[in-house]
């Protein structure tokens, strides 16, 4: 069975603007959740989210371009074209053939969107720009990267809410693996800090109006994040014969459904999706010294998720150190589980396993080792990361550590 | 204004939701009797809010779990207007005052340890604001939860980014 290595990261962060200040903050405990500043929150509830900071995007794109780029998209691109340099991989007429694009977007151009509805009802226009369908698609990262990098392999993008991401990572490994592509261009972007997604958020009551504290007994909600990650996978011989730096072996991807309830997740329904990604990835629980968690902080889901790994790894759940660097991003919605691979990816390369940022004090309905506050240096021969999405849809990916 | 009590028109929130004539609901009446779950409540409470023009804080939704909890929690919140971005405006100044305060101590102190020779190591008195740095720059150390302070942004509304 052909293997599937990452070979390149790209990251666009509320904690860094690429992978390495990205990897800097994460070790370094750093959270980059603040008072919100690119909607009015005057009337909300909440007032914090975790924003990408000093992001200019005329030193990425000519005019022309942005005219075509929403903010999302522009954090795909910018973080494919940081994984594709990171890996030094070169795209010649044959390789483009086998590469495809793979993306996660829970929102795709919302914040585009957002700015034609103020149009269309309050300043009443007459006409849409033609802008508005190409800008606000879902799939309009996945679509410019592919362009970008002239590759023609299968390319999509997928849009399951919160496990956007893990979802369309996961399908990209597994492409590489049955031989459908050589390399996918893979990860999520998200861009949903707009002014009419913020009140949606509000009215779930689910968002805190303190900070992101996952499985504290403190906690009292999440935090919107937004940002983006890719990654290149690469099939193992192809990335031998070229001499790449391999950062991980991605190994499992399991799915599944809870069929319970629109917006309360279910520990049977997530515990499945893990075992399925160990299952897939030939793994037993006790291989598995970390796991990269949802852990949005929500009351529901982290006990939900203590449960779901007790159910998963059984007595040797209180072996594992679970955090959720969702703590220090926020939450990113269709990029969460990309951004979140790519702290349990450099976490594996580097020896240091990340932190939850925030943690007060312990909840006993959630008692993991939680790796509070600090990061911890720490080798793991393998981890998973975690994505429970609304309507009960979750998906895992399974990583084990690069030996060389 | 509507016509009716607040019981009533309670009650008609509910029949409305459920589609059921308000006879069938009672002012014992649970949600739990109505077989209504988490996002049910969650609706109802906005209809609600509609229905009264109130805004229902998040720990007020816990309370009410019946008809007469409602009703008590909606007569409250109308003699006592719950403004939850007043409250979030507030927790967000006095946030900020704070971090201009450690801002304002930590430059002191730098200043200090500049002035005098350092003959002791000051304390950090179990307060989790400072992060003295010693020099190893390693990666464990505690930090404060809202990261690094960060000038808080100007309130400069715009209209949606749109195109």
């Amino acid at each position: 069975m052909r293997r599937v290595v990452i070979t390149g990261v790209g990251v666009i962060s509320p904690i860094g603007n690429n992978a390495p200040d990205f990897w800097e903050s994460i070790a370094a405990c750093r959270p980059g959740i603040d008072f919100i500043t690119k909607a009015d929150v005057s009337q909300a509830r909440f007032r914090k989210a975790g924003e990408v900071k000093g992001f200019v995007s005329e030193e990425h794109f000519d005019d022309k371009s942005l005219f075509w780029l929403d903010l999302f998209a522009q954090y795909g691109i910018v973080s494919a074209r940081e994984a594709v340099k990171d890996s030094g991989i070169e795209f010649t007429d044959e390789l483009r053939d086998m590469t495809g694009v793979l993306t996660g977007s829970c929102l795709g151009g919302i914040t585009t969107e957002d700015g034609l509805y103020y149009k269309l009802y309050v300043e009443k226009v007459k006409r849409q720009p033609p802008i508005s369908i190409p800008k606000c698609m879902s799939n309009a990262a996945a679509s410019h990267i592919s362009m970008e990098f002239g590759v023609t392999g299968a390319t999509l993008s997928v849009s399951t809410a919160c496990s956007s991401a893990n979802h369309a990572m996961g399908q990209a490994f597994w492409f590489v693996r049955q031989g459908t592509l050589d390399v996918a261009i893979a990860g999520g972007a998200e861009a949903p800090i707009a002014y009419g997604n913020l009140g949606a958020w509000e009215t779930m009551r689910v968002v805190s109006s303190d900070t992101c504290r996952p499985f504290s007994k403190e906690r009292s909600g999440m935090v919107l994040g937004e940002g983006g990650a890719m990654f290149i996978m690469e099939e193992l011989e192809h990335a031998r014969a070229r001499g790449a730096k391999i950062y991980a072996e991605i190994v499992g991807f399991g799915m599944s459904a809870d069929a319970h309830h629109l917006t309360m997740p279910l520990a049977e329904g997530a515990s499945k999706a893990m075992k399925l990604a160990m299952k897939d990835g030939g793994l037993a629980p006790e291989q598995v010294g970390y796991i990269n968690a949802h852990g949005t902080a929500t009351q529901a889901n982290d006990v939900m998720e203590t449960n779901a790994i007790r159910l998963a790894f059984g007595s040797h759940a209180d072996k594992l150190a679970v955090s959720s660097t969702k703590s220090m991003t926020g939450h990113s919605l269709g990029a969460a589980g990309a951004i979140e691979a790519a702290a349990t990816i450099l976490g594996m390369h580097n020896k240091i396993l990340p932190p939850t940022a925030n943690f007060i004090s312990a909840d006993p309905e959630c008692d993991l080792d939680v790796i509070p506050n600090a990061s911890r240096p720490a080798e793991v021969e393998a981890a998973i990361s975690n994505s429970f999405a609304f309507g009960g849809l979750n998906a895992v990916l399974a990583f084990k550590r690069w030996n060389g | 204004m509507a016509d009716g009590t607040v019981e009533e028109r309670v009650i008609k929130v509910f029949a409305d939701f459920k589609k059921i004539s308000p006879d069938e609901i009672k002012s014992d009446t649970t949600f739990e009797e109505m077989g209504l779950d988490s996002l049910d409540g969650l609706n109802l409470i906005f209809e609600l809010e509609e229905e009264f023009d109130i805004t229902v804080p998040d720990d007020k939704v816990q309370e009410m779990k019946s008809i007469k909890e409602v009703v008590a929690g909606v007569q409250y919140l109308i003699d006592n207007p719950y403004d939850a971005s007043a409250e979030a405006q507030k927790m967000m100044e006095r946030e900020i005052a704070a971090r201009k305060a450690a801002d304002a101590k930590l430059a002191e102190e730098e200043a200090e340890d500049d002035a005098d020779t350092p003959a002791e190591t000051p304390e950090t008195a179990g307060t989790a604001e400072t992060v003295e740095t010693d020099e190893t720059g390693e990666a464990s150390e505690p930090a404060e939860d809202a990261g690094a302070a960060v000038d808080p942004p100007s309130p400069d509304v715009k209209k949606p980014a749109g195109s």
